[in-house]
């Protein structure tokens, strides 16, 4: 599958850039967002593919584009990373309302904050679940990584990422 | 049988409440729901060409091979006679050993991964979530230091070492003196002298050449001024860069400076640097910002 996809690819076809973005557009926006602001990275998440799709015939390997349309997103946010000014410091999640949809942008907000300064391995595998909705299999399918190495890193991550959210006051 | 996980899984066995709220209020920041404001969609009229991508998707996943593991432990050695053998070491990669090859683990811990290639031949895929520098490969010439990538790494009998990288990024280290070999790069070290000059392999047969005539000269501690100015000459592409920034922190700084030089005429220089420390022979400062102007060059 693959092989047929990164052959589209290579030889201009529209409709195999199409998948391209329908298979990974989550996963590198979940990739892109853990690094960057909302905004930027509904941005960069086409610039990703831009690049991917201009560098597609340096790819030797079919069965290595998912881990390295990974890896141009990491590359692409941290360009864009240095020229921006440091996060704001993380604040009590029990300071905002917690009602309306407002409430809750704001809440998602800050459990993104919480979620980002989770140990490396298990941010990517979080924010895929929990952000863009992808299930363990799908998470492994689109990254490379082997499906025991995303369901432990899914299940500490979220061990972790529990614990911080009680102290915080998680409703 | 049911695993209390099943639900954070694959969204089977039983709905965990906090993790349904989690996913109900984080759900908002997924790709296309966000309000913020964005630049008009490059890829819109692409997507009007998609039609089974669902199916595409389904397929994709249910096509993955199931899981299989293998433990290394710390002082075991690996040989292989004739056959070519496959590790796949669960969170850290996929390795391949080929023929005739004699690896030793050397360190298997949370914070690192070492091995120690003797000699043969061995190919590495390091999974994108291990941290830089986490997984090391040493050998008899340099240590071979993963940044995120897939790579091949051959030491010959004598211990001259051989990587090229066909995914991301490695450092080839001896000491403090560390060189980069990105996608695409190869790079060549031997047991005395360390790592040499890394190149393009799609560069011009020419700039191959003096580069490898240059590790030669330099693993004999023969003149190499001479050599440097072939390297120079044929360094004509952008991404020959890569050859000629190494260059700049050469211990001969007639060869540094003249690397400088070259440069300037193939680049644009980083920004902030004056017209009388390019005439300079760089120092640290100055080949850091030679690095981070160059980089995305290599990419």
């Amino acid at each position: 599958m693959l092989q047929d996809l990164v052959k589209g690819l290579r030889s201009g076809n529209q409709e195999a850039f199409a998948r391209l973005y329908e298979i990974f557009g989550p996963v590198v926006h979940g990739i892109l967002l853990l690094r960057v602001g909302a905004a930027e990275a509904e941005d960069l998440t086409q610039e990703v593919f831009l690049r991917v799709h201009g560098k597609i015939k340096d790819l030797r390997d079919a069965n290595s584009l998912p881990a390295w349309v990974c890896s141009t997103a990491r590359n692409l946010a941290t360009d864009h990373s240095r020229q921006q000014s440091r996060r704001p410091r993380l604040e009590p999640l029990s300071e905002y309302p917690d009602k309306g949809p407002e409430a809750d942008e704001e809440l998602a907000t800050r459990v993104l904050e919480r979620l980002r300064s989770l140990p490396e391995a298990y941010q990517e595998a979080l924010i895929l679940r929990l952000v863009e909705g992808l299930s363990g299999p799908e998470i492994s399918a689109c990254t490379g990584l082997t499906q025991a190495s995303v369901r432990v890193n899914l299940c500490r991550g979220m061990s972790i990422l529990r614990e911080q959210l009680r102290k915080d006051g998680w409703p | 049988m049911k695993n209390k996980d099943d639900y954070l899984w694959d969204r089977s066995g039983e709905p965990d409440p906090e993790l349904r709220e989690l996913e109900r209020v984080m759900g908002s920041l997924g790709q296309g729901k966000t309000t913020a404001p964005r630049r008009p969609p490059l890829l819109r009229q692409l997507l009007i060409f998609v039609a089974a991508a669902a199916m595409l998707i389904l397929a994709f996943v249910f096509s993955t091979e199931p899981y299989r593991g293998e433990a290394l432990i710390s002082g075991t050695w690996i040989r292989t006679a004739e056959e070519q053998r496959t590790l796949q070491v669960p969170t850290l990669g996929e390795f391949s050993l080929w023929p005739d090859t004699e690896l030793q683990v050397q360190t298997m811990s949370d914070e690192l991964a070492k091995l120690y290639l003797l000699r043969g031949r061995m190919s590495a895929f390091v999974y994108p979530d291990v941290p830089a520098r986490f997984f090391q490969v040493n050998t008899p010439a340099a240590l071979c230091v993963d940044l995120g990538c897939q790579y091949e790494l051959t030491v010959e009998a004598n211990g001259n070492t051989f990587v090229r990288v066909s995914l991301g990024q490695i450092a080839f280290e001896n000491g403090e003196r560390s060189v980069y070999v990105p996608t695409g790069a190869a790079c060549r070290a031997n047991p005395e002298n360390g790592a040499g000059l890394p190149f393009f392999e799609n560069s011009s047969g020419d700039l191959r050449q003096s580069v490898d005539a240059f590790d030669r000269a330099s693993f004999a501690g023969q003149d190499r001024r001479p050599l440097a100015r072939e390297i120079m000459k044929h360094a004509t592409r952008e991404k020959d860069s890569l050859t000629l920034f190494h260059l700049l922190s050469d211990p001969d700084s007639s060869i540094a400076l003249a690397a400088q030089q070259r440069l300037v005429e193939l680049v644009k220089p980083p920004q902030g640097l004056s017209a009388q420390q390019l005439e300079s022979s760089p120092d640290d400062h100055i080949r850091s910002l030679w690095y981070e102007e160059l980089e995305l060059l290599w990419y």
